[in-house]
Order: C-alpha cells, then sequence, then structure tokens
C-alpha cells in the first residue's frame, strides 16, 4: 500500500523528470483510474486512449500539483475522470452503449457505503447525499459513477431534461449547504 | 436596485452551478468546453470547480479498481517528452514550458512582442545607469506586478498591480539567469502594495538579461531557497525611457 505521502513524494520526483518515480506513481494508481474510466467509457480500447494521455498530462504538468489543495490521488483521478467525460461527451452522437464493443458493466453503480475502506472525507460526502431524495440520489450517483448526461438521465428518469438539470442543480445545492460553508 | 442584487446573486449561483455540473459531469461538449473556457480565464471560477471536483472525487473509493493492459505502460513511456540530457533547474524547466505554452497559445503580450522588438535593437549595448521596468504576467490581460529597477543604484520596486496570493500563500519573485544553476529568490514580495530592495549581487549585465518570475509559496518565502510552488508572474526588464 502506497502512503498518500510516498505518491507526493513521486509526483515531486516526476517533476525533475525521475523516470523511475513516474514508474512507481503508475503502478501504485493505475488499477484505480481505470476503474473509474473503465466504468465511465465501457470500452477498453477507450480507457487505454484515456489512461495514456492522464499520464502524459500528469507527467507534464506535475508541477501544477500542489498538496496544500489536494491529495495525489484526488489530483489524478480527477484529470483521468475529466478527459473520460470529455471523451464520451465528445462521441455523444453515437452512443456507446448501442456499439458493439461496448462491454457489458454491472448496470448497478458502487454502493459507496460498501467501500472497502470508508475514509473521512467519502463518510461525510455519503452522509450529505444520502439525505437526498432516492431518485436525486441515484441520479447524482449515475451521473459521476458513469458519466451519464443530463439527456442520458432524462431518458433513463423519463423526465424532460430541464426538469433534470434542476434536480441536479438542487441536489447540489443541498450537498454543499450539509457539506459545509462551501469554500474551497 | 434590489432586482440588481437579486440578478448578481442569482448570476453568481449559476456560474457556482455550472462549476458543481461540470465535476458531477452532466455538461454536454458545448457547456465544457464553456466552462473549460472559464476555468481558464478565471481563477474564482476555477476555485469553485477544484471545490466540487476535489469533494465528489471522494465517491472513486468505491469504484472497484481494474488493472489496465500490461502493455499500456510501454506506450506510455514511448509517448513522453525525450529527456533532456542532464537534469535542468525545476524552476528554468517551468519557465521554459511556461514560455513555450505563451508562444503557443499566442497567449504572450503584444507588448512582449513589441518588447522583444525594442530589445534586439538594444541587445548590443547596455543601458547605462538607467530605469528598466518589467511587466510581471500571467496573459496579455494579467498583469500581477510592476517591476522597476535603477541600475545605477541597484534598487528595485515592486508595485503589485492585479496580483491576489492565495489565502495562506505568499508570491516570490526569482531571478532567473542562465549564468547560475538554479534561480536567485529575491524575497517575498507583494504583502503590501510596493516591496523595495536591492539587487547589490548582481552586476548589470546580469539584472538587464535575466528573466523575472514570480512564484506562489508558503508564508515567509520558499523554506529550502528553491522555488516550490506553480510560476504566476513572469517578465524580463526593458528601459522605462530609451
Amino acid at each position: 500500500m502506497t502512503s498518500a505521502a510516498d505518491l507526493v513524494a513521486h509526483l515531486a520526483a516526476v517533476r525533475q523528470g525521475d523516470r523511475a518515480a513516474f514508474e512507481q506513481l503508475y503502478a501504485a494508481t493505475r488499477a484505480k483510474l481505470y476503474g473509474v474510466v473503465l466504468r465511465i467509457l465501457k470500452r477498453h480500447d477507450l480507457a487505454d486512449e484515456v489512461i495514456q494521455e492522464t499520464y502524459l498530462k500528469i507527467w507534464g504538468n506535475a508541477g501544477s500539483f500542489d498538496p496544500a489543495v489536494a491529495s495525489p490521488i484526488t489530483w489524478m483521478v480527477t484529470i483521468a475522470r475529466n478527459r473520460a467525460i470529455d471523451l464520451v461527451r465528445k462521441r455523444s452522437e453515437t452512443s456507446i452503449e448501442e456499439e458493439p464493443q461496448a462491454m457489458d458493466v454491472a448496470s448497478e453503480f458502487p454502493n459507496p457505503l460498501a467501500a472497502r475502506e470508508l475514509g473521512e472525507e467519502l463518510k461525510r460526502l455519503m452522509d450529505c447525499v444520502g439525505r437526498l431524495e432516492a431518485d436525486r440520489k441515484n441520479m447524482v450517483l449515475l451521473a459521476y459513477y458513469d458519466g451519464l448526461s443530463r439527456e442520458q438521465l432524462a431518458a433513463k428518469f423519463d423526465k424532460p431534461v430541464n426538469t433534470i438539470k434542476t434536480w441536479l442543480r438542487r441536489s447540489l445545492i443541498e450537498i454543499r449547504e450539509c457539506l459545509g460553508s462551501g469554500e474551497g | 436596485m434590489a432586482m440588481d442584487e437579486d440578478r448578481k446573486y442569482s448570476d453568481r449561483e449559476d456560474r457556482e452551478l455550472l462549476a458543481g455540473e461540470y465535476a458531477l459531469g452532466t455538461l454536454d461538449a458545448r457547456e465544457r468546453a464553456e466552462a473549460e473556457r472559464l476555468i481558464a480565464s478565471d481563477p474564482a471560477f476555477a476555485g469553485r470547480v477544484r471545490y466540487w471536483e476535489y469533494r465528489l472525487a471522494a465517491l472513486t473509493d468505491a469504484v472497484d479498481p481494474v488493472e489496465p493492459p500490461s502493455s499500456l505502460w510501454q506506450r506510455i513511456l514511448n509517448a513522453l517528452p525525450p529527456s533532456g540530457g542532464a537534469q535542468i533547474i525545476d524552476l528554468s524547466r517551468r519557465l521554459k514550458r511556461w514560455q513555450a505554452t505563451a508562444y503557443v497559445a499566442g497567449a504572450i503580450a503584444a507588448s512582449l512582442l513589441v518588447f522583444i522588438g525594442v530589445r534586439e535593437a538594444y541587445q548590443s549595448r547596455l543601458p547605462e545607469g538607467g530605469k528598466l521596468v518589467a511587466v510581471l504576467q500571467q496573459d496579455k490581460v494579467s498583469p500581477g506586478f510592476l517591476l522597476t529597477v535603477d541600475l545605477r543604484t541597484k534598487e528595485f520596486t515592486v508595485r503589485r498591480v492585479g496580483a491576489e496570493a492565495p489565502r495562506d500563500r505568499a508570491f516570490e519573485l526569482w531571478l532567473v539567469h542562465d549564468k547560475f544553476p538554479a534561480p536567485r529568490s529575491l524575497g517575498v514580495i507583494g504583502d503590501r502594495e510596493f516591496t523595495q530592495a536591492a539587487l547589490s549581487a548582481y552586476d548589470p549585465k546580469i539584472i538587464n538579461e535575466a528573466t523575472y518570475a514570480v512564484t506562489v509559496e508558503p508564508p515567509g518565502g520558499s523554506p529550502t531557497g528553491v522555488a516550490t510552488g506553480p510560476i504566476v508572474y513572469v517578465g524580463k526588464l526593458i528601459e522605462a525611457v530609451p
């Protein structure tokens, strides 16, 4: 198990162009990042592409990582997830689920409360997400885990897109209020 | 009046929720592109996006890890930019990258481009005891500091223009020159509008040729004497009056 402090040290070395540290960073984080993007992309070839771009970006931008603002894994998983979402949105004309290569991913999203280790932050966040009305909670989790757009959520919940937008935004406000001040 | 207030509030809340939805991932491609433009141009908005991204990222703790194919690491290695031989001092590297990005993005200030022309003309001779000035900036619309150097006395003044340090962080000014293996700290700047100090240790040629960079550091400046934070502003000196 690589600690957050190890990852900070790896990132600092990567910033200096240290390839050995980069390999250790990759070894310690690849499965987590791959799991997150595969769940959104549903295709190994696309996940490979996104993970490659993600680590190249990490290599190039390690200097902008600030340990005072985020943990290394949070910073890295955010880069990976953004790339994955960008890709599915750009491909949205052809629905990924309907493509023959699409793999069958479990239809239920991960149950955050069953996470192997329920970290403090996840616990706090889930306390707040758990207070949302059932449909809205599912909507937020589907959006986050599976990368569904408003349109896809509208189809799934059989509601107009504008209603979905309103629900999502209200959910975000409720989560923010529940989490506290909202100061970053 | 009251309506203006309401409107202002709702615009702000709209931005906030755009940031939230960006992080959640529910925006369409066009809205994502719009949000990305804002992230690049509006630090406050970028901060809100980070707030949401970093809070929501806790959810990924519940995602089952999946091993990528073992061939992927080689693909990544092959795609890395070629390494540049000896290790270069980090700040200089970032500075070069910053400059490259700025040029590629065309974001370098028009004033800087003009200045390069002017500078070429003056390269052959050193300004004799005049005043030099540099705009330390992020991009063409975001000057952070104005640096003025008196070559006669070697005193310099840094005036804070648009810069605001993040909470519990300080700006530190660095002199970067090929002659030095590492950037030299010129001290913490920007905690008040004007900061004055001297460049007594440097000869006029170095002062004239150097690049001046500002990084974000812990309060009181980098504890190690080596820049640790990102470069936020950068610039070079030109003669204030030819």
